[in-house]
């Protein structure tokens, strides 16, 4: 065998064709922490991802017990940080909420997911 | 989520690539093979090329704009969650045109392809240009794949990973064009060359095979370092690799390459010889059997571009946790034996020796067929022994994540959870000291030992849900949720956590063991502070070392506000635990559930009672547990040089499966 089919061999035994993984950018944490339980209502609701994300298409719902949003549907991406989705919330009275987040990656894949947090004083 | 819908994305995207990956390659394989060698051919053969290059040109270029039409209206039902007819209404185009990255790429790419066509047309019937607009058009098909590699995985990053990752999946669509995207090409070339009537003259079809050989060997190693490059960011380890759907594909995108490659070699090393036969006659036989390996290959390749392309819509599956596959995993828990470091290291130079003598049979002519089978041997022998060596037993959930993320609730759930189901045979303790402890064939763990730190908390989960030792530990999957038994398993992490900070019996904090001390996390919790802000521990945007303070309950206000100032000013931030002092309090408070409960596990003679009187315990800012010392607020000399020392030092996280803090 010659020299060179030889380290074409060893190239491709070398590599591991793999391409982009799927990037899915998903809940990495957040504030009010999931499922938490806090003392007061909170000002803002901010949540991290593990990828950077679209800010024309990701959104955040916010519901009451009973189901009725209750949030402004102002929802932005932090400028300084790519990963951090936000949105200022009016003084909520105690009570459980839902979050309902709705993000795209920079690479174009949707994902969604909900968490809820209690305001108990 | 709508797979199929991903799925379908994947589709249109992997039939793009083939397009725009043909159209680098023609015009690369134009430039470099077919302007030098067609001149030298007969006019009649040059003809019968070009009308058949041009309209693979054009198919190329059709496809490649049909599919950016289909993946514009894909991604606005995607991205809007509408349905199609709604979604593909100009409002709703036009926002994802000019206001994200896909939409900005899309213009470009289009505009691109736009100008592809111009060079194109501007090309035919003036032989003089042919060079320079090929080269224009080779630069803006390669601005075409460029564009593409700002809406692959690396774009989603952040930081200084973003533009490597995208250099490095440019470079990697660049090679695949250049290699993949010629074939078709030099099988045209080769047909009208070879097939034609007789003629005299140069090898052109061997001519043209060798060069595009030389080319294409540049582009399999530029693949296979960003291929590498591309795995090291992304593909999350072995685990990874083979526990999870994406990982299978990887596999499979792995095979065909290899595939490829293999007949490429056929191609370059068995057939392009003979087509410098002189024979006319077995020059064309040559011709034909040629042309059926490269028609081969391109269908492997278009298969592998069509794998690619789901590859990147595939779903990691709902945040899917790993299953692994085998029944054993590598670990380099044992290397810290002595014994077992010298033998791999042996090993290592054995195989480092083995490696040496094959590369002598390389260079060796003479000696090849001796020195190579016998390097083999060597270094396969001396490279079983590590992997027998750091072989260790392992469970599908060897490799899963706890999903609690280590907080005071999970673990006071799991104190609750083993004083009802595991104390009988653990003991009260967890020494492996129960009731029924006697009465087993083989004594249950004692789980204050340093060894059940060395398994993953997916080998804790394993044995918890499925028992130990045919049954001798009883299963628990059916009578604890799963979420109760990931908070056993943060219970006994933290109680194993606990003995090794144990303090010595005059409660002075914890000196560093021989080695240095050991990362340990704290539990964590949310604080609320005065300025209405709710803080959680695990915060990576935290910048102090916290000192979490159980005050003396009566005793007036438990952090004075000189005592704060100084604590605050060497980088401090006191927070309270309940029992704090009266209302006006000026330092952040944490939440009272569970938090004394935790906490009291890490100082042994408060466990039992459950209160932690005049303790204080310091968090690093990455969330380790360093130190625990009675809290004395007027004398805080020893509690700011220990804050400043944890501060000089940050800690390696543990290997081999530790707690995971997030998700």
């Amino acid at each position: 065998m010659k020299p060179r089919s030889i380290s074409l061999l060893a190239l491709g035994l070398v590599c591991l064709a793999a391409s982009a993984a799927s990037a899915h950018a998903f809940l990495d944490h957040a504030n009010p922490a999931v499922g938490s339980s806090l003392p007061k209502s909170p000002q803002v609701i901010r949540i991290w991802f593990t990828q950077g994300i679209e800010p024309a298409f990701s959104t955040i719902e916010v519901t009451d017990g009973s189901g009725r949003r209750i949030d402004d549907d102002d929802s932005q991406v932090d400028a300084a940080d790519r990963t951090q989705l936000f949105e200022t919330l009016k003084p909520l009275p105690p009570g459980t909420y839902k979050v309902h987040w709705r993000v795209i990656s920079i690479d174009t894949h949707p994902t969604e997911g909900s968490f809820s947090f209690e305001i108990v004083p | 989520m709508d797979f199929s819908a991903e799925y379908a994305t994947g589709l249109i995207r992997g039939l793009h690539a083939i397009g725009t990956l043909s159209l680098f390659g023609i015009l690369v394989f134009r430039l470099t093979v077919a302007c030098p060698l067609l001149p030298q051919a007969p006019s009649a053969a040059i003809d019968r090329f070009e009308a058949r290059l041009d309209r693979l040109t054009w198919l190329s270029l059709a496809l490649a704009t049909a599919m950016e039409a289909a993946w514009l209206g894909a991604e606005a039902v995607s991205m809007s969650g509408l349905p199609p007819v709604q979604a593909l209404s100009g409002k709703v185009l036009g926002k994802v045109l000019f206001l994200t990255t896909f939409g900005h790429t899309w213009i470009t790419r289009l505009t691109l392809e736009g100008m592809l066509a111009l060079l194109i047309l501007a090309r035919k019937g003036r032989p003089e240009f042919h060079w320079p607009l090929d080269a224009a058009g080779a630069v803006t098909a390669g601005g075409i794949l460029t564009a593409l590699a700002f809406v692959s995985h690396g774009a989603a990053l952040e930081g200084a990973e973003r533009p490597v990752a995208i250099g490095i999946q440019a470079a990697h669509l660049l090679a695949a064009g250049a290699w993949l995207g010629a074939l078709l090409p030099l099988f045209l070339l080769l047909e009208a060359v070879e097939g034609g009537p007789k003629y005299r003259g140069p090898a052109l079809g061997g001519m043209a095979c060798q060069r595009f050989s030389g080319l294409g060997i540049l582009c399999v190693a530029i693949l296979a370092a960003s291929a590498l490059g591309n795995s090291l960011l992304f593909v999350g380890g072995f685990a990874g690799l083979f526990s999870t759907f994406y990982g299978l594909l990887v596999l499979v995108k792995l095979v065909l390459f290899l595939t490829l490659i293999g007949f490429a070699s056929w191609n370059r090393f068995h057939w392009t010889p003979l087509l410098f036969l002189p024979s006319r006659k077995n020059r064309s036989m040559v011709c034909a059997g040629l042309r059926r390996s490269i028609a081969l290959e391109t269908g492997v390749g278009i298969l592998l571009v069509g794998v690619a392309g789901l590859l990147s819509s595939t779903p990691p599956g709902e945040h899917s946790q790993p299953w692994w596959p085998f029944s054993f995993r590598l670990s380099g828990a044992a290397l810290e034996l002595p014994a077992v470091y010298n033998e791999i290291l042996i090993a290592g130079i054995g195989a480092a020796i083995g490696l040496f003598i094959m590369a002598g049979g390389i260079f060796s002519r003479r000696l090849r067929r001796a020195l190579i089978p016998a390097g083999l041997v060597v270094t396969a022998f001396f490279v079983a022994t590590p992997l027998q060596l750091l072989s260790v037993t392992a469970y599908p959930t060897s490799f899963r994540r706890s999903p609690t993320g280590f907080t005071v609730q999970s673990v006071a759930a799991g104190e609750r959870l083993f004083a009802a189901n595991c104390v009988a045979c653990h003991g009260p303790l967890g020494k492996g000291d129960g009731i029924r402890a006697k009465s087993l064939p083989i004594p249950p763990a004692d789980l204050t030992a340093e060894h059940v730190r060395d398994h993953p908390v997916g080998d804790l989960f394993w044995w918890i849900t499925n028992g130990m030792d045919d049954g001798i530990m009883p299963p628990f999957g059916g009578s604890i949720p799963e979420s109760g038994r990931w908070n056993l398993i943060d219970y006994v992490r933290a109680w194993n956590d606990a003995v090794l900070l144990a303090a010595p019996p005059d409660g002075d904090e914890n000196a560093p063991k021989d080695g240095g001390e050991k990362a340990i996390p704290a539990p964590g919790f949310r604080y609320a502070c005065p300025d209405g802000s709710q803080q959680d521990l695990s915060a990576p945007e935290r910048k102090a070392v916290v000192a979490l303070i159980f005050p003396r309950p009566g005793a007036g206000e438990a952090v004075p506000a000189p005592v704060r100032r100084r604590l605050e000013e060497a980088g401090i931030l006191p927070v309270l635990g309940p029992g704090a002092g009266p209302a006006g309090e000026e330092s952040c408070v944490a939440e009272a559930k569970d938090l004394e409960r935790a906490y009291a596990l890490y100082a042994p003679r408060a466990r039992d009672a459950g209160t932690l009187p005049d303790q204080v315990f310091l968090i690093d800012r990455d969330g380790w547990l360093r130190g625990r010392q009675d809290f004395v607020p007027g004398a805080l000399t020893r509690l700011l040089d220990r804050a400043r020392a944890i501060e000089a030092r940050r800690l390696a996280p543990p290997g081999g499966g530790g707690h995971m803090h997030g998700h």
